[in-house]
């Protein structure tokens, strides 16, 4: 586990070639590059829009679906199995099924919208930065919510039916139950997930490569595909290691905030 | 034995209605058709691309 973490770290304090022979030390000289890449201020944005937005979603929606499963009803079984395929199936093919669903030419997506009046015309959603980007996010968030939503549904399971009975009989109403004696017991396996999910997001290529890869600039770029592009188009192995490690800071930070100030596993009081 | 009596809740605490077994099984189809709607949302992109998957070419342009 460490080995790969310590390279990455060796590495970015080497100077590399373009085909990755190694010229030696270099000190900060990649750091600087990184804080000085023109497009990393609107790469950070992006990165704190497509982590945060995608993870704030998936939770709600999760949580809310979880909600749902935890009803009983004929077929329930076999909704559960079907609400993990999105989870199962590769990324990138459900990623490759909405590219060509939103093409303005032949995708069944956009004729869709077109036919029931939401669009006036087929739009690419994929053609300009802003779009391509919301669309990528809701794809993130619908290959993210089975996961999170079986947390969920699993922390629902935990909670001891006489607890229930119990807000029942004092008189409390479905909301009140809900905030008041669900929702807190929910906090460590909401922890759980949410952290998982920020981690996955935020390291997440394969949508955004798939979806927003082929426009040009940085304007849909996260921190992950900035260090891909890197490596890949301009062979900057250095810099790239570089900004992994600044990469894997972020991530440590955002989690060490998340942690203290949510404070998910702390003891419900009963 | 009165101590069943004792641990019942008393009569006023809650006012809501016991559904009857009918409206039950109502709400419980209602639900099953929510989860079919919920079915078909996730299962969409991937029946879209199996209904690809036995098109020709020629077909699909």
């Amino acid at each position: 586990v460490l080995f790969p973490v310590g390279f990455m770290i060796y590495t970015s304090f080497r100077d590399l070639s373009r085909f990755g022979k190694d010229r030696g030390w270099t000190g900060f000289d990649n750091y600087k590059r990184v804080f000085g890449l023109d497009p990393l201020p609107t790469v950070l944005t992006n990165t704190l829009v497509w982590t945060f937005g995608t993870v704030l979603a998936t939770v709600l929606l999760s949580l809310v679906l979880a909600q749902f499963l935890n009803k009983k009803f004929p077929g329930r079984k076999i909704l559960r199995m079907v609400i993990i395929v999105p989870w199962a199936a590769s990324v990138v093919m459900t990623s490759t099924v909405f590219v060509y669903g939103l093409d303005p030419f032949y995708g069944i997506i956009n004729k869709f919208l077109v036919d029931v009046g939401i669009l006036d015309g087929p739009y690419g959603f994929l053609k300009n930065a802003t779009s391509g980007f919301l669309s990528a996010m809701a794809v993130a968030v619908f290959v993210s919510v089975p996961f999170t939503t079986f947390v969920v549904l699993a922390g629902l399971q935990t909670i001891p039916h006489d607890v229930l009975e119990a807000a029942q009989i004092d008189g409390a109403g479905k909301a009140a139950t809900y905030w008041q004696v669900i929702f807190p017991m929910l906090r460590p396996a909401l922890a759980v997930a949410a952290i998982i999910n920020i981690i996955n997001v935020f390291n997440s290529l394969p949508i955004l490569k798939t979806m927003t890869g082929s426009i040009p600039g940085y304007d849909a770029d996260t921190t992950t595909t900035l260090m891909f592009k890197l490596i890949q188009s301009d062979r900057q192995i250095d810099t790239a290691s570089a900004l992994s490690v600044v990469n894997f800071v972020v991530i440590l930070v955002v989690i060490g905030i998340y942690l203290k100030v949510v404070k998910p596993m702390r003891e419900v009081n009963a | 034995m009165t101590r069943g009596a004792v641990l019942d809740p008393p009569r006023t605490v809650s006012t809501r209605t016991t559904a009857t077994p009918r409206k039950r099984d109502r709400k419980r189809w209602g639900l099953t058709i929510i989860g079919v709607v919920v079915a078909l949302v996730f299962l969409m992109p991937y029946l879209i691309m199996l209904s690809g998957a036995f098109k020709s070419r020629q077909e699909i342009l």
